[in-house]
């Protein structure tokens, strides 16, 4: 029933873009998503979106499954479009429909503030799709280390983070299992009205529970008994190491930026 | 009562890049009062079959026949079904979750949608057949031993009347007088006129109990008969990855020693074999 939901959406391949620093990997979308807010006219977004299909491209992703992750945002893309579309302002008449007016402005508003949605959501998940979650944490510990200095819990943030993506899979499978259990002694969770529904889950969530305790017990006992003691002085087995690949990758986000900045000053379309 | 496996085939997640399949082709007829023992490697495909047997998983392809009727059918009640085979999963004190352990062993046949007064007297009695005390009735669920946990769970199942057993692992991870008892509580409602199929890893477990074995391997049904006809296939057994029981081992041994010695796997058998053994039997020469 449960098993079919894939967890994070990592792509495997074999690609620079995936073998790239998660750190790299972390700023440099942080650098894109600055980039795509930069952006001050159309024109500019033609050349996010060449470093986005340049990306996509090194990264041997399907370009169907990247084009896949807009999907669940639909709604919102065309809510934003409308919106700008009618509530931008402006003095350029295109169409008069009574009730609203239709202005070049809010067009060109609506058009921008839907590619930009769209290119934060293909920018995140080109992120995600090339990069493991545990890899991600790992990545964003290291980036927030720094943060130490003012007392900033980053080791235990990454190691909750890790852990609990561990445990996903697992308690799914439990989850399935408890639902099975109970559905062999005549509990119904597909049908019924929202309340019963509701109370069909008690039966399901109590067991859950008991058995996430009862593993996150086992798993501190398990912990300390080989002495972890927390994030201090501990050494890592993959220590992060930028390589060239790195560099190049930062190179070229660094020549996006300028030549959206460029672009802007040139171009007024 | 009778249960029929017409080739019946499950993959998970069909279509997908995880695709596998668990069992394939497997065609039995369950039921009619046997106790049946389900045996095979980790990952051969018993607990799918399992599911199967009470519309908890549907076939990808083939049928399951309760007295005739294709139970994945549309309109054939699931809630039947499971009444009638009740299912015990592996470690199934995880699932006990109600306050009191008698409103825990209710919860089956409330869903039956049964009186208040058939749910209690339902409660006690399947309480009364696992064998715990009454006073833990009123206890919760969580301050029970590992094996009174397990029984519960059990009682649970039993509360439904079901005409059929499907019990996968029942004495996994019990010590050793936990294990007695729950083979004997097997045994029990066996000889209480219910159908059996116990899925384990024992063979000694096996050995003691089942008067039919299936052997399951690779999601296809090996083996499949009378107890004794199965445990004689020692070298298949071996090349499945599965041992045959310890009194088996040392026949087949003696026997090879060039003794005179019946293949059997039940322990009071050997024992009697052995007695007149010892009495003035001569090795072959």
């Amino acid at each position: 029933m449960l098993k079919n939901i894939t967890l994070g959406q990592y792509y495997p391949a074999e690609s620079v873009v995936h073998r790239l620093d998660p750190r790299v990997k972390i700023v440099l979308l942080i650098a894109f998503v600055a980039a795509v807010f930069l952006v001050p006219n159309l024109s500019g977004f033609v050349l996010i979106a060449l470093y986005l299909a340049l990306a996509c491209k090194l990264s041997k992703l399907p370009v169907k499954l990247l084009i896949k992750s807009i999907k669940p945002l639909r709604f919102i893309l065309i809510f934003t479009f409308i919106l700008n579309l009618f509530f931008t302002g402006g003095t350029t008449e295109l169409l008069n429909l009574g009730f609203a007016v239709l202005t070049k402005e809010g067009l060109l508003n609506a058009i921008r503030y839907s590619l930009r949605l769209v290119f934060l959501v293909l920018g995140s998940s080109l992120l995600t799709l090339t990069t493991q979650p545990v890899t991600l944490t790992d990545g964003l510990e290291r980036l927030l280390s720094p943060l130490k200095v003012i007392h900033f819990p980053a080791h235990e943030m990454a190691m909750m983070m890790t852990i609990a993506l561990r445990f996903i899979p697992t308690l799914l499978e439990e989850a399935d299992k408890i639902m099975k259990a109970q559905s062999a002694r005549g509990s119904d969770f597909e049908t019924g009205r929202l309340l019963e529904r509701v109370k069909a889950m008690v039966p399901l969530l109590v067991p859950l529970f008991v058995s996430a305790f009862r593993r996150a017990g086992d798993l501190a006992m398990a912990m300390e008994a080989r002495c972890y003691h927390g994030g201090e002085g501990r050494t890592r087995l993959h220590v992060l190491k930028m390589q060239k690949n790195d560099w190049i990758a930062i190179g070229a986000t660094a020549v996006l930026i300028v030549l959206v900045i460029v672009e802007g000053r040139i171009f007024s379309v | 009562m009778q249960l029929q496996f017409e080739q019946v085939t499950h993959t998970y997640q069909a279509g997908s890049p995880f695709q596998s399949t668990a069992i394939r082709d497997v065609s039995l007829t369950l039921g009619s009062g046997e106790l049946t023992a389900l045996i095979g490697h980790t990952g051969s495909g018993k607990s799918t079959l399992a599911q199967h047997m009470n519309a908890l998983l549907a076939p990808t392809s083939g049928r399951v026949l309760l007295d005739g009727k294709d139970i994945n059918q549309k309109g054939v009640s699931k809630k039947e079904t499971r009444q009638r085979i009740g299912l015990v999963f592996q470690y199934a004190e995880t699932q006990l979750f109600e306050e009191t352990v008698a409103k825990d062993v209710a919860f089956g046949p409330k869903n039956l949608g049964l009186s208040q007064a058939e749910i209690d007297a339902r409660v006690k009695e399947a309480l009364h057949r696992v064998g715990l005390p009454e006073e833990i009735a009123e206890k919760s669920p969580f301050e029970l031993s590992g094996g009174q946990m397990r029984r519960a769970a059990i009682a649970g199942v039993i509360a439904m009347r079901p005409e059929m057993l499907v019990l996968d692992e029942p004495a996994a991870g019990l010590d050793p007088m936990g294990r007695e008892d729950m083979l004997a509580l097997v045994r029990s409602f066996h000889q209480a006129g219910t159908s059996i199929v116990m899925i384990s890893h024992s063979m000694d477990d096996v050995a003691r109990l089942a008067q039919r074995i299936i052997v399951m391997d690779q999601g296809q049904v090996a083996l499949d008969g009378p107890a004794e006809e199965v445990f004689q296939d020692a070298d298949q057994l071996n090349q499945m990855d599965l041992d045959v029981p310890q009194v088996c081992k040392l026949a087949l041994r003696l026997r090879e020693e060039g003794f005179d010695f019946p293949l059997c796997y039940r322990m009071e058998d050997a024992e009697k074999a052995l007695t007149a053994l010892l009495k003035g039997g001569k090795p072959h020469a």
